[in-house]
């Protein structure tokens, strides 16, 4: 697939805008997740907004590291969804935890209180 | 040739026998496919922090004052600074890397050396600073911090001085880990870099091996990614 055929003896000239633009974007993406995380600016923003911006610019980052520097991007599509499509199973995960988390914290401070009594 | 990377021919219609339906050579197909899997295991050790986080949400500790230090700079407040830029080397080792598999497509031996170099370079500088910030979390600050009514200093698998030892075991394991792959990654990319001095890669036609480390050294970039925001940030 991406073995082009050249002339023996002929090295093209490299192509590289795009690395180098979506480098750009990674850093400066970084830049402001840090900016927004510093104890004084981080206080600006109600804790689900704060939680919101910095998982929403983190998936933007791993999209574009996927995407366009793992080439996935250019492959057909039933590789595309072989990948991307087994991390449903992750935010089912994630929901379930948040369920069992709330009932294994409420079991926890019953049984401190208990323990206190 | 080895018949782990054999050209991809797409005469015949897919899942016929014969073709990859998916168009790429076994080896890259099982790197994303261990890719996959391998993201799972990161997946299970982030929610698993997130469980334990909810679960001691007023004991536990706050990053911004536990990895405030910089390397020549100790005792000073820089919240995140240095894992500021600890993100940045391994971002900047992962452009090199997607540099050196362009200068693979374009069959350029002398440019594939000089990326896969500053990829080397770029992992064992950010495994250096891993090391530096493990040394800072365990010897603590100079002050050490108060828990339960109890002076500590730094922080092991039993006590931790910035709150709840979880805290320390989940950074121990977490970042441990990634830094295995690192290191790993490191490894592999010595011996490609080898191979690809040797000629080996020059002589088969085409560097796809070069590819399939860097889908590798990508992916080590990607968790770091998610460790920086999960671990460090919220």
């Amino acid at each position: 697939m991406a073995q082009h055929q050249h002339q023996p003896g002929v090295i093209p000239k490299p192509q590289t805008k795009w690395i180098w633009q979506v480098f750009w974007l990674l850093l400066i993406v970084t830049l402001i997740e840090v900016g927004l995380a510093h104890p004084d600016v981080r206080t600006f923003f109600s804790p689900l907004f704060f939680k919101l911006f910095i998982i929403s610019f983190t998936l933007l980052k791993a999209g574009f590291i996927v995407a366009a520097y793992m080439h996935l991007k250019d492959e057909v599509k039933n590789l595309i969804l072989s990948v991307v499509l087994p991390f449903v199973l992750i935010i089912y995960l994630i929901v379930l935890v948040l369920i069992e988390g709330n009932y294994v914290t409420l079991h926890r401070t019953i049984v401190e209180q208990l323990l206190v009594q | 040739m080895s018949a782990h990377t054999a050209e991809v021919s797409t005469e015949k219609p897919s899942w016929f026998g014969g073709t990859s339906p998916y168009n790429v050579s076994y080896g890259k197909l099982m790197m994303w496919f261990f890719l996959v899997s391998d993201a799972f295991s990161f997946s299970g050790l982030l929610i698993a922090y997130g469980f334990q986080r909810f679960n001691h949400v007023t004991e536990w500790a706050v990053p911004d004052n536990v990895f405030n230090s910089f390397p020549f700079l100790e005792g000073n407040n820089y919240p995140m600074a240095y894992v500021g830029l600890m993100t940045f080397i391994l971002i900047m080792s992962s452009v090199t890397m997607v540099l050196a598999v362009e200068a693979g497509h374009r069959n350029d031996k002398k440019d594939v050396i000089k990326w896969m170099l500053w990829t080397i370079i770029g992992g064992f500088t950010f495994l250096g600073s891993q090391a530096y910030e493990w040394y800072h979390f365990i010897h603590g600050t100079a002050t050490g911090g108060i828990v339960d009514g109890m002076q500590y200093f730094g922080a092991n698998l039993e006590h931790n001085q910035y709150g709840h030892k979880l805290f320390g075991s989940f950074f121990f394991f977490i970042t441990g880990f990634h830094g295995f792959h690192v290191f790993s990654g490191v490894v592999i990319n010595i011996i490609i870099f080898i191979n690809v001095l040797a000629g080996t890669y020059e002589r088969r036609g085409h560097y796809e091996m070069v590819e399939k480390v860097g889908l590798y050294w990508h992916f080590v970039d990607l968790v770091w990614v998610f460790v920086f925001t999960f671990f460090y940030l919220l």
